[in-house]
């Protein structure tokens, strides 16, 4: 029930109204009456589809009426000659397409057409190719008609995808401001023209001349997003092979750390991690850092007790195989003075998988795009669809040397849309997170993210090796994913937006933790940290528990004794 | 040829503040209207109106506006021999309506009024070789029937009466270039069809398929000049559009990508201030479905004064811990 207009009437307007519809509802009800009888007493003949044409027509979503009619069908195919059978369901098709002039959206009719077309001894599926490009010229984004000309299509011998493919053509030139066309390219387009070099992908011609469409539709009305979405999606996306990127082992919480390219799972899965300690396999079960049963792409280990207490150097293997074969795999030697030992893929790295985000296209043609569009900038100067894709290409290409220009286009984003400024923001933080881990040593234990204006905390899966981590002066709301830091001491959180610490419970190793002046509230909030055993130091000066428990601020900073003080005063 | 952007204007009459009597004593009379044009029309959905209502009035703190007997006694009678439930008394069995049925015994935690094994034999009667769930034995395939089937497995506490792999692979072959879902392989993506198929995610724990990023942007494209959100791009804004949108966003942590204050205008605007109840947008005629996603979009906006909501059930969130039922939902 959409879209109806209330109307303020009369009282006698109103009186006249409701006698019409309680007429109405007699007739229906009638009708309604003697259809169930009949139903109930399997009695299914060409009365039953009389009886049931008007109350379909009034209320076409009658979802069991429908059955009924298919029923009938069934039956009548028993008694009935095909030439018979064949007028009746003509018929059918006819009445269909009465009801869905009354209401082209009706799930239920749309799907008793393809029950028809599916039983009717001859079916004609031009004619019905020829009622969608009718029902689509009305209304051209009507997707119940567009998943019914696909179905149409499969059923035709003599549709080819060219042909799909230049009936959207023409739709897009009547009018570029057509989603529906847009997508039903998107599926065909990679069956038309396949580049046997990338699954999915689409042949570089012709993606050029693609690109040209597009640039036409954005060029003629900068404002319609469609024609923005896809292009979008023309820049492509990258497919993330799956590999090792880090390995650590911890000898504090005794554990061994595998980071890897994209979110797995080992239960019940093709993946599997293999880890030899001097030669002997171990076979303990992993776990993701957040104990879930969910994919991840950190899994930990615990070592059995005893392994981690020799003095002896240890040689650790790490494999990691896809159906017994081995994708990756990697030696690490920890001798008995190291705190960690890690490993880092020399093949691999974190830039790659950022900027998969849209590297199907080769770079060529994304600075080509890069420049067709910062031209219709110098014409549009605050078309926001513009700018983002500028920032889109910008980060593909080079996100480090366009830093600057990816910065004041945001800002200039979040001033002309400030509906959507926490999705730049966003977008912002993590590119600029980004920029940090592309250009730090991956070996490097220290980190800091201090003062970059940041909302939220990407990435921090491909951090795990940082011991001392700086994020202090941003806007950070959540640290859920700081969990990934399993080798983390020091955790400088100072001056964000933090209402709860959840997130940090999971850290093994942590040692320090500075949350001042953040937004927590109450003790309670902090109740997580009591699963860190190792934790010492914890400062809170500067947040609003302080006001509503009046503690007194000698409890800013908690040396390892007054941290037990904590469990005991918790409410 | 520019098109001129499908919005509405918020007239400076509208609602602004939550008139939550009023939408109570809508929903309450509406089930005693039984003899009203617009309430016999829509008997084809009972089952699915009765949890709209009862929803809405759990979030408002008010089931007990309702004869529970009543209400439970009808669900009974709709089972069919099959397992199944149908939508009314004399109507078809359908996997929309056992939802809903299962559904409206959580909210009274009563499932164990009706026979859940027959429930669970129907569900997995329905599915399909390649995974995907039909609607009823008449063979309509659609991602949203996928998401009924998980939503009343778990809801009955037997989600792993299926291949959970395998149903997973077929939502996740209705995946589009905008990072959004259709209704079947090949078919457009829309908000309400995004729901069912990221809701299907976060039940079965399967959320890192979704593009994120790419997904919360188109979703938070959704929102108009007015505040309203949309289903599609170039489409008007609607309140139950506005459910789906937000539930999205909630469940892939992206929530705050959307202007809330605006939205709240917006929302509150379709209320009816004479009868109650919500439209799907402002001076439209007030129903039951808008009744309940605009209140449930308002508790995931954050207000106190509704109870809060499940996004992934769209059920109050006390019903959902009651049933120890965990979803895991993304955070950024």
């Amino acid at each position: 029930m959409h879209g109806r207009v209330k109307v303020r009437t009369v009282a006698e307007q109103a009186e006249a109204k409701k006698k019409e519809k309680e007429k109405k509802l007699q007739a229906y009800n009638a009708a309604l009456e003697k259809i169930f009888e009949k139903r109930n007493n399997q009695i299914l003949d060409e009365e039953g589809l009389k009886l049931s044409l008007e109350v379909l027509l009034a209320n076409p979503d009658f979802y069991t009426l429908w059955n009924f009619r298919k029923d009938i069908f069934f039956s009548l195919k028993e008694s009935r000659p095909t030439e018979e059978l064949q007028k009746l369901y003509e018929e059918e098709l006819h009445f269909i397409e009465s009801c869905l002039r009354v209401n082209p959206k009706s799930y239920g009719t749309w799907d008793h057409r393809t029950f028809v077309m599916n039983n009717i001894p001859q079916a004609d599926w031009k004619r019905e190719l020829f009622l969608c490009n009718k029902f689509l010229e009305y209304d051209e984004r009507n997707f119940h008609c567009w998943d019914y000309r696909r179905f149409v299509v499969k059923n035709s011998t003599n549709i080819t995808i060219q042909d799909e493919f230049d009936f959207t053509t023409d739709k897009i030139s009547s009018n570029f401001s057509n989603y529906s066309s847009w997508h039903y390219r998107s599926k065909l387009l990679p069956l038309l023209q396949p580049d046997p070099e990338q699954p999915a992908g689409v042949k570089e011609e012709a993606l050029l001349k693609e690109f040209e469409i597009v640039q036409n539709a954005i060029f003629t009305d900068p404002d319609d997003q469609s024609a923005w979405f896809y292009h979008k999606w023309l820049l492509g996306r990258g497919e993330i092979k799956l590999d090792l990127l880090h390995v650590v082992i911890i000898r504090k919480s005794k554990r061994v750390v595998v980071n890897v390219t994209k979110p797995i799972h080992l239960v019940d899965t093709p993946y599997k991690i293999q880890l030899e300690v001097n030669g002997n396999t171990i076979t303990d079960k992993w776990q993701n850092p957040f104990d879930t049963n969910l994919h991840s792409p950190v899994w930990i280990m615990l070592l059995p007790d005893g392994i981690m207490s020799t003095d002896d150097t240890m040689e650790i293997s790490v494999k990691l195989l896809n159906d017994s074969e081995t994708i990756s795999s990697c030696l690490l030697t920890m001798k008995s003075s190291m705190k960690q030992a890690s490993y880092h893929s020399t093949t691999v790295k974190p830039a790659a998988i950022f900027s998969s985000e849209l590297t199907a296209a080769k770079s060529a043609i994304l600075e080509q795009e890069l420049q067709s569009i910062q031209e219709l900038l110098e014409l549009e100067t605050e078309n926001k669809w513009a700018i983002l894709t500028v920032v889109q290409l910008m980060k593909s290409l080079d996100s480090i040397r366009y830093a600057t220009e990816i910065k004041n286009n945001l800002e200039k984003l979040q001033s002309i849309d400030p509906k959507r400024e926490r999705y730049y923001n966003d977008f912002g933080s993590k590119i600029v997170i980004e920029n940090q881990i592309k250009t730090m040593d991956p070996l490097e234990s220290m980190l800091q993210l201090n003062n970059l204006s940041l909302t939220a905390a990407y990435h921090m899966e491909y951090l795990l090796i940082l011991q001392d981590l700086d994020v202090s002066h941003n806007h950070i709301t959540n640290v859920k994913n700081f969990a990934y830091l399993q080798c983390l001491e020091v955790l400088n959180l100072d001056d964000n937006q933090l209402d709860n610490v959840d997130g940090l419970e999971f850290l093994p190793s942590i040692v320090s933790i500075s949350l001042r002046r953040n937004f927590l509230a109450n003790l309670e909030v902090l109740r997580p940290l009591q699963r860190c055993k190792t934790l010492v130091m914890l400062c809170l000066d500067g947040n609003p528990l302080f006001a509503s428990s009046g503690m007194p601020h000698m409890f800013v900073c908690l040396s390892s004794i007054q941290m037990s003080i904590i469990p005991k005063n918790f409410p | 040829m520019a098109t001129p952007m499908k919005d509405v204007v918020i007239s400076e009459k509208a609602p602004t503040t939550l008139l939550l009597q009023k939408h109570a004593d809508f929903i309450a009379a509406y089930g005693t209207k039984k003899d009203d044009y617009e309430y016999c029309m829509t008997e084809y959905l009972r089952m699915s109106g009765i949890y709209w209502g009862l929803t809405a009035l759990s979030l408002m703190g008010k089931l007990d506006k309702v004869d529970k007997q009543e209400v439970l006694d009808f669900v009974k009678k709709c089972q069919h021999e099959n397992g199944g439930f149908a939508a009314s008394l004399g109507h078809d069995p359908h996997l929309l309506y056992t939802l809903s049925a299962i559904q409206i015994l959580s909210l009274y935690d009563a499932v164990d009024c009706i026979n859940s094994d027959k429930v669970v034999e129907y569900i997995k009667g329905l599915q399909q070789e390649d995974g995907s769930f039909v609607g009823d034995k008449w063979g309509e395939v659609d991602s949203k029937f996928s998401f009924c089937a998980v939503a009343t497995l778990i809801l009955l506490g037997k989600l792993d009466a299926i291949d959970v792999e395998k149903t997973a692979e077929f939502v996740l072959s209705c995946m589009n270039f905008d990072g959004g879902f259709g209704s079947r392989p090949d078919s457009e993506s829309h908000s309400g069809q995004i729901y069912c198929c990221v809701g299907f995610l976060a039940i079965t724990g399967r959320l890192h398929h979704v593009n994120v990023d790419m997904l919360g942007w188109w979703l938070c494209e959704r929102q108009l000049p007015s505040g309203g959100l949309n289903g599609r791009p170039e489409k008007l804004p609607d309140v139950c559009y506005s459910w789906w949108v937000l539930s999205s966003l909630k469940i892939i942590g992206r929530l705050h990508w959307i202007d809330k204050d605006k939205l709240v205008q917006f929302i509150l605007a379709c209320q009816d201030d004479e009868t109650g109840g919500f439209a799907d947008r402002p001076g439209d005629m007030v129903d039951p479905f808008h009744t309940l996603f605009g209140l449930a979009g308002l508790s995931l906006l954050g207000d106190n004064s509704v109870k809060l909501v499940n996004p992934v059930f769209c059920m109050p969130q006390e019903t959902i811990d009651k049933l120890n039922i965990r979803v895991h939902l993304l955070t950024l």
